[in-house]
């Protein structure tokens, strides 16, 4: 996949005046691979909502959203089950991850499917990610932070054309947030793949081609 | 097993054993109640297989008159045209008597020897079912097949053999006894060799084929034996559900021999009583199932929200309906087999009974029947659950 299109959209729960401003919200957008774009906000604007409408996790806005000129909405079962496993990954900002697994099995349950990444593999970015001591720790026991590292490695763990980062550094400090974002760049660089970071304002450690107000 | 010990969180263990418990109950109720109904199946569909079925015979009702011969209880020939006269009747048939000596005797490992003085009867052939190839004799060395009242038997089986201790036997054995058959008179005396061609509900009298009979009546019979009138009379009927027939006989004080009698009547019951237990055992089941079908709801729809992160995350629907549906059929399987040895228990407390009384070879059958049906239902509910929980997988990720 090399381009999501966004075609005036808007959030059906938004009134026109409520995305006055706004660089995506009922304009023409196109996201392109190998570029980094950073979206930013204040809260409520729908930042997590357009990686949903993104995502395809829902569809209550007007407008389309292109696939390689493919509309979104048009996906069936298993056309949103390859987006999510081969094209697009996703940081929530809520995590979504399993607290009855491990911090390593929630990764596994990612990576099975498609083999991206070894256990090796896996383990490697547990340590750079400085929580190699948490890896077998049932994720219920993981403070916030660690929760979020183990999101990160999750979302690296799958072959994608988009990468999306839902305010995903928020509760990590900047020694930490440094070596996430090198971990990021490497892996999408690698993939030749796009990355697309929302938040507040921050800037984090990215290089972006294009900052666009939400 | 990853994805198994995410979804087996708030699996409620009690439920399912309820569900295993009850499911047993039900299914090995129907399982029994089809197995004995298969193993006693024989009961029901018992026939005079050389007869046709379309025929009744009648008598004079016998009176204390008639003993001191006031009244005549043989038919006059005035009563049989009268009767021939009647719209319902195809046609009638006399009983031919043997006239003269008859001995029968046995001899096989089984069996002391033994022998007996007996009479044979016989009807016209057209009464008999004519395409049984069983049912011929053509010259005096071919064997004579008998048909006897399967009263009998019964007779044998539940009084005589028990009392004397001697082997009860099936129907099929009894087929295979070979008979001598021993007739004289008239100054001559011949050994014929017979065997038990069937058994009759109808008529109570050992028959021989009509062939035989006639020309052993001219070989042996006595001169002296005069001709009388016959006292049963064999009535081939159109249509036996016709309302007149009961009116007429009934008006003249014949009586219709009651061929099914007690037997017909016991079956009856038992088949009802089959029928209810059936019923029941379906209707325990159908509970059984809809406890397992709302437990695994209650367990999809508290495990929703892991449901729709697994989606979220790539999987698809029916991976993850898939632990779920292996679940049901593993339970559903283990119920299947605990219902299958317990009706295996079960049937040989009184299988030992009844397979004296029929054929081994149909006892083999009813098994492989009462596992095919066992199948079926087993089948019937595994797809239930696959379709219900795959339902309940789409109703809770969108």
């Amino acid at each position: 996949m090399r381009t999501v299109e966004l075609n005036i959209i808007k959030p059906d729960i938004f009134s026109e005046s409520d995305v006055s401003g706004s660089e995506i919200w009922l304009k023409n957008i196109c996201f392109n691979k190998e570029n980094t774009y950073l979206i930013f906000s204040e809260s409520g604007k729908g930042k997590s909502s357009l990686f949903d409408f993104i995502y395809c996790r829902r569809s209550d806005y007007s407008g389309e959203i292109l696939f390689d000129g493919k509309n979104a909405k048009t996906l069936n079962h298993a056309q949103k089950k390859e987006l999510r496993s081969s094209h697009i990954s996703l940081v929530f900002q809520g995590f979504r991850l399993f607290e009855e697994l491990t911090a390593i099995e929630n990764v596994e349950i990612k990576n099975r499917l498609t083999n991206h990444k070894t256990k090796r593999q896996i383990e490697e970015l547990f340590e750079q990610m400085g929580i190699s001591a948490k890896i077998n720790t049932p994720l219920s026991l993981l403070s916030f932070g660690q929760k979020q590292r183990v999101a990160i490695i999750r979302s690296l763990c799958q072959p994608f054309d988009f990468l999306l980062l839902d305010e995903t550094f928020s509760h990590l400090d900047e020694t930490n947030y440094t070596i996430a974002c090198t971990l990021i760049a490497n892996e999408v660089k690698s993939q030749n793949a796009a990355l697309l970071v929302a938040s507040l304002g921050e800037t984090y450690k990215f290089n972006y081609n294009y900052k666009i107000q939400l | 097993m990853l994805m198994w010990k995410l979804l087996r969180k708030n699996l409620s263990i009690p439920q399912l054993a309820g569900y295993v418990f009850a499911g047993f109950i039900g299914l090995s109720i129907i399982l029994f109640g089809i197995q004995f109904y298969a193993d006693t199946k024989p009961l029901y569909s018992s026939n005079d297989s050389f007869l046709k079925p379309d025929f009744l015979v009648i008598n004079k009702k016998v009176s204390t008159l008639s003993n001191f011969s006031l009244i005549s209880n043989t038919f006059s020939e005035k009563d049989v045209d009268d009767i021939k006269q009647q719209p319902f009747v195809k046609k009638i048939g006399f009983f031919t008597s043997s006239k003269f000596g008859i001995r029968a005797s046995v001899s096989s490992s089984t069996f002391r020897r033994f022998y007996t003085e007996m009479f044979f009867e016989s009807v016209p052939d057209d009464f008999i079912d004519v395409q049984n190839e069983n049912w011929t004799w053509s010259d005096e060395h071919s064997n004579i097949p008998i048909i006897i009242p399967r009263t009998y038997l019964t007779l044998y089986n539940f009084g005589f053999a028990q009392s004397q201790g001697l082997p009860q036997v099936s129907e099929n054995l009894v087929e295979k006894i070979k008979l001598t058959v021993t007739a004289y008179g008239n100054g001559k005396s011949k050994n014929f060799d017979a065997h038990i061609a069937g058994f009759s509900d109808k008529l109570n009298t050992i028959l021989v084929p009509e062939s035989f009979l006639k020309w052993a009546n001219v070989e042996y019979g006595s001169e002296n034996e005069k001709t009388s009138m016959p006292s049963r009379i064999l009535v081939e009927i159109y249509n036996l559900s016709d309302p007149l027939i009961a009116k007429y006989f009934g008006e003249k004080n014949y009586e219709i021999a009651d061929y099914r009698g007690n037997t017909g009547k016991a079956a009856y019951f038992l088949r009802l009583v089959i029928i209810t237990v059936l019923v029941i055992g379906l209707i325990i089941t159908l509970l059984a199932v809809s406890l397992m079908l709302l437990s695994i709801s209650l367990l999809i729809y508290k495990n929703r929200e892991k449901l729709e992160n697994m989606i979220l995350l790539g999987y698809s629907r029916s991976t993850v309906a898939k632990p779920y549906q292996i679940l049901g059929l593993l339970l559903t399987v283990c119920i299947f087999a605990l219902a299958f040895v317990i009706v295996l228990i079960l049937r040989n407390f009184y299988i030992a009974k009844i397979s004296v009384l029929f054929d081994n070879a149909n006892i083999a059958s009813s098994l492989i029947f009462t596992f095919s049906s066992g199948f079926a239902i087993l089948s019937v509910i595994c797809l239930i659950n696959a379709l219900w929980i795959r339902k309940k997988v789409n109703e809770t990720a969108k």
